[in-house]
């Protein structure tokens, strides 16, 4: 255990970032508690009257004092969706974010701030170092999560419920939401750790979060402006599939058992990299090619898919009347591409000139 | 003479860019070695791969004739080290920051911490980000000192300082040197701090070290030679081989020699000069003459 996390390390993590952990895990407990009350106040109850007590109705409802009217949960509707559609996501995305700030401060910025340099000097392995950052953002996680059960879970405790809600329920859907905390913070400290700078961190955490759906979601509109139905090839179990590898639109898509088991390979996997990637190497540019000017082919390439879609499925819709035509979509997907292709290359060569 | 930090072939390369190429390094064991170098000449990437912050391309690093990994806690427990931006840890206290170096270091040594921080005024309430850049460093500088390494790499730690600390901090590292027997790594590029403080000396240039001389040495070897032909001398002194620099004012040829002054003088007296006079050479001078060749060749190419 002592090779693995250090415990001087971990004083000088709670010393040097404990402000972003404090911070992190109040946004995390109240940011969670609070938007599912909220719900359960607006929604809850009376949306879902088989659930309710006999005593309430719609009518007398809202004659009760909100303590009594936040207790009311619905297990039906105390879910990952119901979590954030209510509100447009605008909570969650808070605290997905200070999340990913956490994840990718842990790496980038000690490097960013020239502060790595002196922490591998000092007596530890760079095992140490890496597992130490990582459990203590998990533990921050952990802890904030925690006590957004608390928070929950109290009045569940205490106060008449519905039918079926349960503490174990509620716990449940904890367990299953820190799995989600636990792998977006577990890709952002990757791409941290791979990253050189800030900047180049940022992109790599955006791509670890968001890409798999991101292309997803490309191949199956490329793939019906072809006139490949996505329903009958499987596509859309595929799409419905890879989202659940990006914990961030997960959000929005709902999960389960099999989500909460995939999140957590994927936390170990993101671990398992970041360890490998920084004992290989911890102090040099590993992700610099993420970084803008430096790859001149990968920005043209980005940018070229991207515009091709995008281009292409506009032509799809409006041009083509959604009448799949072959020739007109491999002939808008090759132009675009490389004409933004150059343009981006052109752009990138004007900057760096 | 036992050799305390030894490396060999050291090969390193950022992206397209060499930075050392087959770079040997032999440190004796005690001694105060200074290191030199023009900027990005690879003086800071050198101390990191001896300090196991990053690993070579190629080559190896030993030390007492051990070959050393780069994460090793052991080795790194008895070494101190001050780097050249000591942007370390901005939140913390300096006492805080002291705190974690008992925590680290088993042979830490409190008294020489409140005897330090006294001596430097260093105000211990205060964060490090609130400190000046040359307070920082001397807060690494006591951190890197209070447990009495045996190995001490310095990465331009007088850079930023007044006079007055400056000298402060090159008696500290004396001390070390000599109450522990401290070997020293020393980077820096106020070479008047080298000429006072270091025993050897080597100079980083191309990616190797191109001249590694003890300090008595250099100063043996190195000479500014003034010197006065009637008309044109019989042979052209910048043709010869030991001539690092050479100026002309009419009659008065100054040749900077950096190294066989002895055989110099020997050909000037065989050219029969009118008259010549030996000069020390500053280290500033020796560095300049042994540099500005190469960057004059480069920038005529």
């Amino acid at each position: 255990m002592k090779r693995i996390v250090n415990r001087h390390l971990l004083f000088r993590e709670w010393i040097q970032n404990g402000y972003l952990m404090i911070l992190t895990g109040l946004v995390l407990a109240f940011g969670l508690s609070w938007d599912t009350l909220l719900w359960l106040v607006k929604h809850g109850p009376v949306a879902h009257l088989p659930y309710l007590p006999p005593e309430f109705t719609p009518a007398t409802y809202w004659a009760h004092d909100l303590v009594v009217k936040l207790a009311y949960m619905n297990p039906e509707v105390f879910t990952a969706p119901g979590f954030n559609y209510p509100y447009n996501g605008y909570p969650g995305w808070g605290t997905f974010i200070l999340l990913m700030v956490l994840g990718v401060t842990q790496m980038a910025g000690e490097r960013y701030g020239r502060k790595l340099e002196h922490l591998l000097a000092l007596p530890v392995t760079r095992g140490e170092v890496v597992l130490t950052k990582f459990v203590a953002g998990v533990l921050t996680l952990t802890l904030g999560t925690a006590l957004g059960l608390v928070i929950t879970g109290l009045p569940v405790l205490f106060l008449p419920t519905p039918p079926g809600l349960t503490l174990p329920v509620v716990a449940q859907t904890y367990l299953k939401w820190w799995s989600v905390f636990l792998t977006i913070y577990a890709l952002a400290f990757l791409a941290g750790t791979m990253a050189g700078n800030l900047r180049s961190a940022v992109l790599c955490c955006a791509a670890l979060e968001f890409a798999p759906f991101c292309l997803t979601l490309a191949a199956v509109a490329v793939l019906m402006t072809f006139g490949v139905d996505p329903g009958r090839r499987y596509l859309w179990q595929i799409f419905r599939y890879v989202p659940l590898l990006t914990p961030v639109i997960l959000v929005q898509e709902g999960f389960g058992w099999e989500g909460t088991a995939l999140m957590l390979l994927t936390s170990a996997a993101a671990l398992a990299a970041a360890v490998w990637v920084f004992q290989a190497a911890p102090f040099e540019k590993n992700g610099e090619f993420f970084s803008f000017g430096n790859s001149q082919a990968l920005l043209g390439t980005a940018f070229g898919a991207v515009a091709a879609v995008v281009v292409n499925w506009t032509v799809y819709r409006g041009v083509l009347g959604e009448k799949p035509n072959w020739l007109v979509s491999l002939a808008v997907l090759a132009v675009v591409f490389a004409a933004v292709f150059q343009a981006t290359r052109f752009v990138v060569r004007k900057g760096a000139s | 003479m036992a050799m305390a930090i030894e490396a060999r072939g050291l090969q390193k390369r950022f992206g397209q860019c060499w930075v050392l190429r087959g770079l040997d390094l032999k440190v004796p064991r005690g001694s105060i070695y200074g290191l030199v170098g023009r900027n990005g000449a690879g003086k800071t990437t050198l101390l990191r791969i001896l300090l196991g912050i990053i690993r070579p391309d190629d080559g190896d690093v030993f030390v007492d004739g051990v070959p050393t990994r780069e994460s090793n806690p052991e080795w790194k427990g008895s070494i101190g080290y001050v780097p050249d931006v000591p942007d370390v840890y901005y939140n913390l206290r300096v006492s805080e920051f002291f705190a974690l170096g008992k925590r680290f270091y088993s042979k830490w040594d409190e008294e020489t911490m409140v005897r330090l921080v006294g001596l430097l005024g260093l105000p211990l309430k205060r964060r490090l980000r609130e400190l000046a850049r040359g307070q920082r460093t001397l807060a690494a500088l006591v951190f890197a000192l209070s447990h009495h390494p045996s190995y001490l790499f310095l990465d331009e730690p007088t850079a930023g300082l007044d006079p007055l600390v400056r000298r402060e901090v090159l008696k500290l590292v004396l001390e070390e040197a000599a109450e522990h027997g401290t070997t020293v790594i020393y980077s820096t590029h106020i070479l008047a701090d080298l000429e006072r403080a270091c025993d050897r000396i080597g100079l980083l240039h191309g990616g190797t070290i191109a001249v590694e001389k003890a300090i008595d040495e250099l100063k043996a070897d190195a000479r500014r030679i003034q010197v006065v032909w009637e008309g044109e001398p019989p042979e052209d002194p910048r043709t010869w081989p030991e001539i690092a620099a050479c100026e002309r004012r009419g009659r008065v040829w100054s040749l900077t020699v950096t190294e066989n002054a002895a055989r110099v003088v020997d050909k000037i007296k065989a050219a029969r000069a009118t008259f010549f006079e030996e000069l020390p050479l500053s280290l500033e001078d020796w560095f300049i003459a042994s540099v500005g060749r190469d960057v004059q060749h480069e920038k005529n190419s």
